[in-house]
C-alpha cells in the first residue's frame, strides 16, 4: 500500500491540490482504500446507534436489519428509568441517569484536582530551584516504567485497610496525583520565559501569586489538554470500579455497561439497552473530541509517553 | 496568603533573611510539590515496593499472610495458565506490532498530503481512540461473536456458514487482533503524522530533482528519518499488548474464551488477584509481566539505536 501512497509524495504537504493529477489510477485507488478504511472505522458506531433505535426482537433477527424498520427512542427512555423496566428494577432502580451522574462527579473532581496538583508540582520542577529537584523528578519518571498491574494488589490492600471498599475514594484519591500529569505540565512550564516570572517577582508577586496569576494563564492550553486526557481516562476507567464497587447505586458508566451483560447478571443480555447505554456513555467524550480536537490529540499522543 | 500582597519594588534578592517573605520563598517549592508527592507516595510509589513484599507472602485473607520466600515465583514455572497467557500475548504481539506500524504509517503518509477530505479521514480514523474500551469490547463481542451480527449477511454473500467467530478457538486471536488494530491504528497514525511533519519538505524536493521516485524517497528519506518514531510506536504497542484488560475482559471473559485461546497476561493477573484472591501469586505475576515489558522495551530501544548508528 505504501507504494500507492507514495505515488505523489513529492507534492507539498500543504497547498492546493494540483489539477493535473486530480484524477489518475493512483488517485482512485488511494481514495477507494481510504473510503473502505473509513467504513471499517465508522461501522461499529453506526451499528451501535442504529441498534439503539430498535426493539430487542429487531436486533436478534436474521437477516439483519441494517436500517431500523420501526425506529423509536423507547430504549433511551427505558435505560433512563423513565418507563417501567425489568432490567432497571432488577438493579434496585439504578438507571443510566444515576450512573451517568456518578461518572460525572468522579471524573470532574479527579480532573480538577489532577490538573491543579500537577500544575503546582510541574511549576516547581520547571522554574523553582530547590534541593533534590532532579533526584525527585527522575525517580518519579522511573516509576512510570512500572505497569499499573503491579500496583493492583497493594492498592486493594491499602483501600481495604482504610475501609474504602465500596466507596468512591479509591477511584478519586489516587488519580489526583499521576506522574504523567506532572511530567506534562513541567514540559509546558519550561516554555514560559524566565523574564516573565522575574518581572512578576519584581512587581511584588509572591511564589503562589506568580504561579497563579502569571504562569497559569500562559500554560492554559497545556492544562486544557491534560484536563481532557485526564477526564477521558476517568470517564472510561473500568478496572477500579470493577474491583472496588459492588453497590449498584455507586456504579460508574463502564461498570453499569458490564453488569448488564449476561455473564455477570446471569439473565439474558438486554443487548438493545447495552447498545443504547454504550452510545450515551461515549457521547460526552465524542462531543468534546469533535469540538476540541486539537487539545485532544495533543493530550492523547503525549499521553503515549506513559 | 497575606505575603502575596506585600509591596516590594525590589527583587527577591534584596529581601532580608529571616523575614516571613524569605522563609516562604525558600519553602515554596516544597509546598508546591508536597500535595502531589504525599498522595503519589502513598498510592503510587509505595505500592510498587509493597508489591515485592506481597509477592513473597501467602495470603490467607486481607489481613493475614505468611512468608513463603520465592514460592510464588517458582509457581510461574509450573502454572499452565501463565504459559498459555504468555504465549498468547507474545503471538498476538508479534502480529499486532508490525501490522500496527505498517497500517498507521501508511495512513499517516497518505493523510499528510493535501488530499481532499483528509480532515474527515483523520477524524474518523481517530474516533475509536476516544471510545471507552468497555464499549469497544461490547461492540466487537456482538459484531464478531453474535449469530445476529451483520457480518453474517456479508458471509452469506460468499456462501460461508456463519455462527459467530468467538466460539471457535482458531478465530479468537484474529478477533482480538482486529479489535486492537481498530482501536489503536488512529492513535499511532497521529504519532506518525507528527513525525512526518517534522521532515523538511526540501528533502523530498531534492530527491525528486535527483530522479528518485515515490517509493525510493519513502524508503530512503521517510523510513530512516522516522526510525525513532516508528520504534516509539512499536514499543507502545508492545507494552499495550502486555497490559490489555478491558477489551479482552468484555470479549472473552477472564477465562480467556474457548480453549483459553484469548487468555492474556492482563486477564490472569486480574483473575489471580480478584477471583482467586491469591494476592501473593498475582503480585508475582504482575512483577514477571513488568520485567518482560521493561526488557522488551530496552531491547527495542537498543535495536533502534544500533540501526541508527550503522
Amino acid at each position: 500500500m505504501s507504494q500507492r501512497v507514495e505515488a505523489s509524495a513529492a507534492s507539498p504537504h500543504t497547498g492546493p491540490i494540483s489539477p493535473t493529477k486530480a484524477i489518475s489510477l493512483g488517485w482512485i485507488f488511494t481514495h477507494l482504500l481510504l473510503l473502505i478504511a473509513l467504513l471499517v472505522f465508522i461501522f461499529p458506531f453506526y451499528w451501535m446507534v442504529s441498534s439503539s433505535l430498535k426493539p430487542l426482537e429487531d436486533i436478534y433477527i436474521v437477516p439483519v436489519q441494517f436500517w431500523p424498520t420501526r425506529p423509536s427512542f423507547n430504549n433511551y427512555l427505558e435505560i433512563a428509568g423513565l418507563i417501567p423496566s425489568d432490567e432497571i428494577d432488577f438493579r434496585g432502580g439504578v438507571s443510566l441517569v444515576r450512573t451517568f451522574l456518578n461518572s460525572t462527579i468522579i471524573a470532574v473532581i479527579n480532573t480538577a484536582g489532577n490538573v491543579f496538583l500537577a500544575s503546582l508540582a510541574g511549576y516547581a520542577f520547571a522554574k523553582l530551584r530547590f534541593k533534590g529537584r532532579n533526584a525527585l523528578f527522575l525517580s518519579m519518571l522511573a516509576t512510570m516504567m512500572i505497569p499499573n498491574s503491579v500496583g493492583l494488589v497493594p492498592n486493594y490492600l491499602i483501600m481495604a485497610w482504610l475501609k474504602w471498599i465500596n466507596t468512591w475514594y479509591p477511584l478519586i484519591i489516587p488519580g489526583l496525583a499521576t506522574p504523567f500529569a506532572v511530567f506534562w505540565m513541567r514540559q509546558y512550564m519550561t516554555t514560559v520565559p524566565d523574564e516573565m516570572i522575574e518581572a512578576a517577582r519584581i512587581d511584588g508577586c509572591g511564589p503562589f501569586a506568580t504561579f497563579w496569576r502569571v504562569v497559569a494563564p500562559v500554560v492554559l492550553p497545556g492544562m486544557a489538554a491534560l484536563a481532557i486526557f485526564s477526564f477521558m481516562g476517568h470517564w472510561n476507567a473500568f478496572m477500579g470500579p470493577l474491583i472496588f464497587l459492588n453497590k449498584p447505586e455507586l456504579y460508574t458508566l463502564p461498570l453499569f455497561l458490564a453488569v448488564l451483560d449476561s455473564r455477570v447478571s446471569g439473565r439474558p443480555t438486554p443487548i438493545h439497552l447495552i447498545f443504547t447505554a454504550s452510545f450515551v456513555s461515549i457521547m460526552p467524550i465524542l462531543l468534546v473530541f469533535l469540538f476540541a480536537q486539537r487539545y485532544f490529540i495533543a493530550g492523547l499522543t503525549a499521553g503515549s509517553l506513559k | 496568603m497575606g505575603v502575596v500582597s506585600t509591596p516590594s519594588t525590589l527583587g527577591p534578592a534584596s529581601i532580608p533573611p529571616k523575614s516571613r517573605y524569605f522563609i516562604w520563598e525558600k519553602a515554596a517549592p516544597y509546598v508546591f510539590i508536597s500535595p502531589f508527592f504525599i498522595l503519589f507516595g502513598i498510592f503510587g510509589a509505595f505500592p510498587i515496593l509493597f508489591a515485592i513484599w506481597i509477592s513473597f507472602q501467602d495470603w490467607k485473607s486481607v489481613r493475614s499472610s505468611e512468608y513463603i520466600g520465592l514460592k510464588n515465583y517458582a509457581r510461574l514455572f509450573t502454572d499452565e495458565n501463565f504459559h498459555i497467557a504468555l504465549s498468547n500475548t507474545v503471538i498476538l504481539g508479534i502480529l499486532v506490532v508490525p501490522l500496527m506500524v505498517i497500517l498507521s504509517l501508511s495512513f499517516a503518509n497518505v493523510l499528510n498530503r493535501p488530499i481532499r477530505g483528509r480532515v474527515i479521514y483523520r477524524t474518523a480514523y481517530f474516533l475509536p481512540v476516544v471510545t471507552s474500551l468497555v464499549v469497544v469490547g461490547i461492540l466487537f463481542d456482538f459484531l464478531l461473536g453474535s449469530t445476529y451480527s451483520p457480518l453474517g449477511s456479508v458471509m452469506q454473500i460468499f456462501d460461508i456458514e456463519y455462527k459467530g467467530f468467538l466460539n471457535k478457538p482458531e478465530f479468537i486471536k484474529p478477533a482480538i487482533l482486529i479489535m486492537i488494530l481498530w482501536r489503536w491504528v488512529g492513535y499511532n497514525m497521529m504519532i506518525m503524522l507528527a513525525g512526518l511533519q517534522s521532515i523538511p519538505y526540501e528533502l523530498y524536493e531534492a530527491a525528486r530533482i535527483d530522479g528518485a521516485n515515490g517509493l525510493q524517497s519513502f524508503l530512503n528519506i521517510t523510513v530512516p528519518l522516522m526510525r525513532r518514531v516508528i520504534a516509539f510506536a512499536a514499543i507502545l504497542s508492545t507494552i499495550g499488548m502486555f497490559n490489555i484488560f478491558e477489551e479482552a475482559y468484555m470479549l472473552v471473559g477472564t477465562s480467556g474464551g474457548v480453549d483459553r485461546a484469548g487468555l492474556l497476561m492482563g486477564l490472569i493477573i486480574y483473575r489471580q488477584a480478584f477471583q482467586s484472591f491469591n494476592f501473593g501469586y498475582a503480585s508475582a505475576l504482575a512483577y514477571a509481566n513488568a520485567v518482560i515489558i521493561i526488557v522488551l522495551s530496552f531491547l527495542q530501544i537498543f535495536a533502534t539505536e544500533r540501526a541508527a548508528s550503522e
